[in-house]
């Protein structure tokens, strides 16, 4: 026992001296979750604040095309300015619009018949727009289009339809209600960019918990000092674990600081508070499975590097590769299906989907059982690859 | 204190240590020497544990090596040739670090450290960061960790490379005091020949991987005028 907590005693000694990790681990992520939260904090807003710049210029002035105009710039997402249609390309380049539509002459006409085999509306489209924006706008247009096209046609069918009449039938109406699910139930919550945000740096701050790890580990390897502590009875396994349980604590301490940031000090920047949900035991049991594969993963890594140096460059890499390929840097959501399909070979991915599933699904172990079974499995592989490099190279060592 | 009998290391096609037999008295100082590849480090490796002969037997203390490790190097007190500390922490702290390893707490722990602190010199930069001693206090502050709990056999790889002379001057008289007070049994492995003369009562030389010589030092040097003269008239032909 005496053993254990001299090793603790040591690492913590040995960390609290290590500033520039306690930087990583701590202040890194921090600014991270902050800086994503609000960067993103619009993408996940249903109240999107996020505008798309629209032109309209009109060669026909007639009742179809101011109301067309007027229910153009009721919609939600875009922000208009008008323009003559000779001018709209120019005006677009120099004011940096990257979406225009022109309402052609015979557009009134058009909107009482059935049929139209000569469209009398021109969309400008700039290579720059995101095929998202351009459904969006497209669908905005058409939309708009053929709700006066309805109305129009309806008091072509009744003379006597008064002025007030079409323009209540042109009212928007409420056609659907909004729930978010969660987990089996519903709720009226929405999910917030925070949510991602808080989980997946805390990840990637949890694996660079190597810089630390490789500080100390890769030292004792070139020191001899692992043959001292063989000499004085020290296992191998006796020495992982005294490893391993500072570190965990670290681990943790990180998970309840980044927990806080979401919860308290980006709000104070304008951004969504994080909600953690109810179910904090599975928090805390992914937070520990996570902290042991990441713990494990740099044992291994620095078993087998030669230079500190070298565990930084190459565990900053993987940490990277992993980080970027499992939905920590961009959400899953925005990849396409193929990246979707990678981010099963990063463990970042199978800890951000543990998270993601308690705070936005409320889940329970029931639930991602699957994904803590991979990180236990991938754990304990890197754990045992450690073990039997550290015992090779105390035999090669003599 | 230490025999060894029979003991034979084979690394690949190559004998490393060759049926190899000798003791080590209670209370000697034991210079183990022989040029590079001869097998100092091989057979060093083996009296600590870490390498497991392919033959042949090892006795501490009168327990078997091999047969009951733990106990066996619970008696090992052990100073590597490279300085296995921890630079970021402070000499201290590395004393404590390594005490609590080897079992000590408390009164006892406390008392170990002012023992080799005061035994080695170290009283003055003992709370300095080890990143900022010189490396003769490097040296000393590695063999202090070897002396924690005063262990009754002590093995010392090259503990005077690279040292400057004050350092080296300290540790000499350290490991004498140790023998002469206590009694303890020292191996003690050097390529600086006047130091082996100058501490050592008995003498180990190996040559590919056998014994070539073991006795007295005042017996196998008396009739040369030097180790050194020794080994070129009966060794190095």
């Amino acid at each position: 026992m005496r053993k254990y907590a001299a090793g603790i005693l040591k690492e913590f000694w040995l960390l609290k001296r290590d500033i520039h990790a306690l930087m990583v681990l701590f202040v890194m992520p921090s600014l991270f979750i902050l800086i994503m939260s609000l960067a993103m904090r619009d993408a996940f807003s249903q109240n999107s604040e996020v505008h798309f710049k629209a032109m309209v210029a009109c060669e026909e002035n007639s009742s179809a095309s101011r109301d067309f105009l007027a229910h153009l710039k009721a919609i939600k997402g875009f922000e208009w300015s008008e323009g003559k249609s000779t001018q709209l390309p120019a005006l677009m380049m120099e004011h940096d619009v990257l979406l225009g539509v022109i309402v052609r002459p015979g557009f009134d006409e058009a909107t009482h018949k059935n049929s139209s085999q000569n469209p009398k509306l021109t969309l400008l489209i700039a290579p720059e727009a995101t095929p998202l924006a351009k459904i969006l706008f497209e669908t905005a247009v058409a939309g708009t289009a053929a709700k006066i096209n309805m109305v129009n046609q309806m008091s072509s069918l009744n003379p006597w339809m008064t002025r007030e009449e079409k323009e209540e039938a042109l009212v928007e109406k409420v056609w659907f209600e909004e729930h978010f699910l969660q987990g089996k139930d519903t709720t009226d919550i929405r999910p917030t960019s925070v949510q991602q945000s808080v989980p997946a740096w805390l990840i990637f701050s949890m694996f660079f918990i190597i810089i630390p790890i490789s500080n100390t580990f890769v030292n004792e390897r070139r020191l001899g000092t692992l043959a001292r502590l063989a000499v004085m009875n020290v296992s191998i396994g006796n020495l992982l674990v005294s490893k391993m349980i500072p570190y965990f604590v670290i681990n943790q301490i990180q998970f309840i600081a980044m927990l806080m940031v979401g919860m308290f000090i980006v709000p104070l920047f304008g951004g969504d508070a994080l909600r953690i949900g109810d179910n904090i035991g599975a928090l805390l049991v992914v937070s520990s499975v996570l902290s042991f594969a990441s713990i494990s993963y740099a044992l291994a890594l620095a078993s087998f590097v030669r230079t500190t140096d070298q565990a930084v460059t190459i565990g900053g890499v993987l940490n990277i590769i992993f980080a970027a390929i499992g939905g920590i840097m961009i959400p899953l959501f925005v990849m396409p299906p193929f990246m979707q399909q990678l981010a099963l070979f990063s463990p970042m991915s199978w800890g951000l989907e543990s998270f993601l599933a308690i705070f936005l699904h409320n889940s329970g172990l029931n639930d991602i059982w699957l994904s803590l079974g991979a990180l236990i499995l991938f754990g304990s592989f890197c754990l045992g690859l450690a073990a039997w490099k550290l015992n090779r190279e105390l035999k090669e060592a003599q | 204190m230490i025999v060894v009998c029979t003991v034979t290391k084979y690394f690949g096609e190559k004998a490393a240590l060759n049926g190899i037999s000798f003791s080590v008295p209670r209370g000697s100082i034991t210079g183990l020497i022989g040029r590079n590849g001869a097998g100092k480090t091989t057979l060093m490796g083996i009296l600590c544990g870490l390498i497991r002969p392919d033959s042949g037997s090892i006795q501490i203390g009168g327990i078997e090596l091999f047969d009951n490790m733990t106990l066996a190097r619970e008696m090992i007190g052990y100073v590597p040739q490279k300085t296995s500390l921890y630079p970021e922490m402070t000499g201290r702290e590395n004393l404590m670090y390594f005490g609590l390893i080897r079992g000590l707490g408390g009164k006892k722990l406390t008392d170990s450290i002012h023992e080799v602190m005061v035994a080695t010199s170290l009283e003055e930069v003992l709370d300095r960061r080890v990143s900022h001693y010189s490396g003769g206090m490097q040296k000393r502050l590695n063999l202090a960790i070897g002396l924690l709990g005063n262990p009754p056999l002590l093995y010392l790889d090259e503990p005077t490379v690279g040292v400057d002379q004050e350092s080296r001057e300290i540790i000499l008289e350290t490991l004498l005091k140790m023998s002469h007070e206590r009694g303890t049994t020292i191996l003690y492995t050097s390529h600086y020949l006047q130091e082996i003369e100058r501490i050592c009562d008995r003498l180990i030389i190996l040559d590919d991987g056998v014994v070539v010589a073991n006795g007295l030092s005042a017996t196998l040097l008396r009739e040369s005028e030097s180790l050194e003269q020794y080994l070129e008239e009966n060794i190095q032909k």
